[in-house]
């Protein structure tokens, strides 16, 4: 269970984010879309405890969070091992390794974050994210700047991690199509400041089928236009 | 440049120097020869390993303190501005204060001893170790912090993997800076209030005009600081930087 509460936010005297509810289930995965500069990665960082200076109020029911940057965020003067351990609370090999395997990445513990491609690195991410088992995940963009096949792979493995474990989700981006795919539910926000203007029930179910996924874009996009249009 | 590479400039420099000297033919220029034969003779038959060593004590003592007390003072101060606010007119004063004038108010209010000599280098040195310090905590790249928060690490995993490999370049680069400053120092100090150390003994030669004996330490002086960038420093930066 996740509540967040924010009454506002301010930067430099200007409103960013204003009335934001939102109530998640244990389990549910979902998605925040909106413009551009909207304040997405800010609700994340007040959600995830990065910024405190809000009014409002954040209940997690759990402090075993995980987070996904829009960058792999590896320490490059650590080896994939010794980043992975820096996290783990158990320090347990064998969990790492486990996580590795679900996403298609053996043997390369020793390895320093240089020698990886930036799909790999992002892979390494995921599982850092779940290396001590999170009740929360929070995801900043995380597939950006990858490419089509290296994010709709990655996307799949990360499903089946947020399954394995009965991950909560709270998925920051501003691909409706990925939304669609991966979350239970969408919350569209606007900008000036953001808050939340329309929430939508996925019926995707979590299932790749690129049929699917386009008719349910394009019948959001018909229903809603004026909601959807000037951001999408 | 590899190490057969980096004798080359060595060489030359030798070639020139014994060149110019027989060119120059005089007492004041003596010859590279003339420098190893006096060496030779200071090493075996005289006290230049007591002098020698008596400096490197007096760097290796000055040198720790300064880069203990640097070190920490740079990172305080470059992480918390207030602590900046504080320290930062006696960073300024420290910085421009003439060596002599510190030297010469140790010995006056210390005495002659070790001790003021010792205080004398430290309290030169620590600001430049303190200004090169907090430029790198203030050069961090704050975003490591964020994944440190998110995940909740101990403050010694903070340090440990989050600011010491960022700054070590700094400290790396300030240790050679610090080194090369402390060497010079010392001698001075010596110079002023020792009676003995390798500053006492380039006095002593300076009185008896004896500049081949002069060169003779400095070429002691220029090896040791070579042994400590080829057998510590450098396997040091090589072991610790093989991530980049």
């Amino acid at each position: 269970m996740v509540k967040i509460e924010i009454k506002e936010k301010k930067f430099n005297e200007i409103k960013i984010l204003e009335n934001i509810n939102i109530s998640l289930y244990d389990g549910e995965f979902l998605s925040i879309i909106g413009p551009s500069g909207c304040g997405k990665t800010t609700l994340l960082n007040i959600v995830s405890s990065l910024d405190k200076e809000f009014v409002g109020n954040i209940n997690l029911f759990s402090s075993n969070i995980g987070f996904v940057f829009q960058d792999s965020r590896l320490l490059p003067w650590l080896n994939i091992k010794e980043n992975l351990l820096l996290i783990s609370k158990d320090k347990n090999l064998e969990t790492i390794n486990e996580l590795l395997k679900i996403v298609g990445l053996e043997d390369i513990l020793e390895t320093y974050p240089k020698n990886l491609s930036g799909g790999m690195a992002r892979r390494i991410s995921f599982v850092r994210a779940f290396v001590n088992k999170p009740k929360i995940l929070f995801l900043d963009e995380p597939f950006v700047s990858l490419d089509y096949p290296t994010a709709t792979s990655l996307k799949k493995d990360f499903l089946k991690l947020c399954k394995k474990f009965n991950t909560t989700v709270i998925l920051v981006t501003h691909d409706l199509s990925e939304a669609i795919f991966l979350s239970n539910r969408i919350l569209f926000f606007s900008k000036n400041p953001a808050t939340c203007i329309f929430e939508y029930e996925n019926k995707n179910n979590q299932e790749f089928n690129l049929k699917k996924i386009d008719e349910l874009k394009n019948e959001l996009l018909e229903l809603y236009p004026h909601i959807l249009e000037g951001f999408l | 440049m590899n190490n057969s590479n980096s004798f080359l400039p060595i060489f030359l420099l030798i070639i020139i120097w014994q060149s110019a000297s027989l060119l120059a033919n005089t007492d004041v220029f003596p010859s590279v020869v003339d420098i190893l034969k006096s060496f030779y003779e200071h090493l075996v038959h005289k006290d230049l390993i007591f002098h020698v060593a008596i400096t490197l004590k007096r760097v290796l003592i000055a040198f720790f303190i300064a880069m203990f007390l640097g070190v920490i003072l740079g990172i305080m101060m470059g992480l918390s501005s207030k602590i900046n606010l504080f320290f930062d007119i006696f960073l300024i004063i420290g910085l421009n204060i003439p060596a002599l004038v510190t030297i010469i108010i140790c010995y006056i209010w210390f005495g002659l001893t070790d001790f003021s000599a010792i205080l004398a280098v430290i309290i030169n040195k620590v600001p430049i170790i303190i200004v090169n310090i907090r430029e790198g905590v203030k050069s961090m790249d704050k975003k490591y912090l964020q994944l440190a928060q998110v995940y909740s690490l101990s403050s010694k995993d903070i340090i440990k993997n989050i600011y010491l490999p960022q700054i070590y370049p700094y400290i790396m680069a300030t240790t050679r800076l610090t080194i090369s400053l402390v060497w010079k120092i010392v001698l001075v100090v010596e110079l002023l209030g020792r009676s003995d150390g390798v500053g006492f003994q380039i006095a002593m030669f300076f009185q008896d005009f004896d500049i081949t004996s002069i060169f003779a330490y400095s070429f002691a002086f220029i090896f040791i600081v070579i042994l400590i960038e080829k057998m510590i420093l450098n396997p040091i930066e090589n072991r610790v930087k093989k991530w980049r």
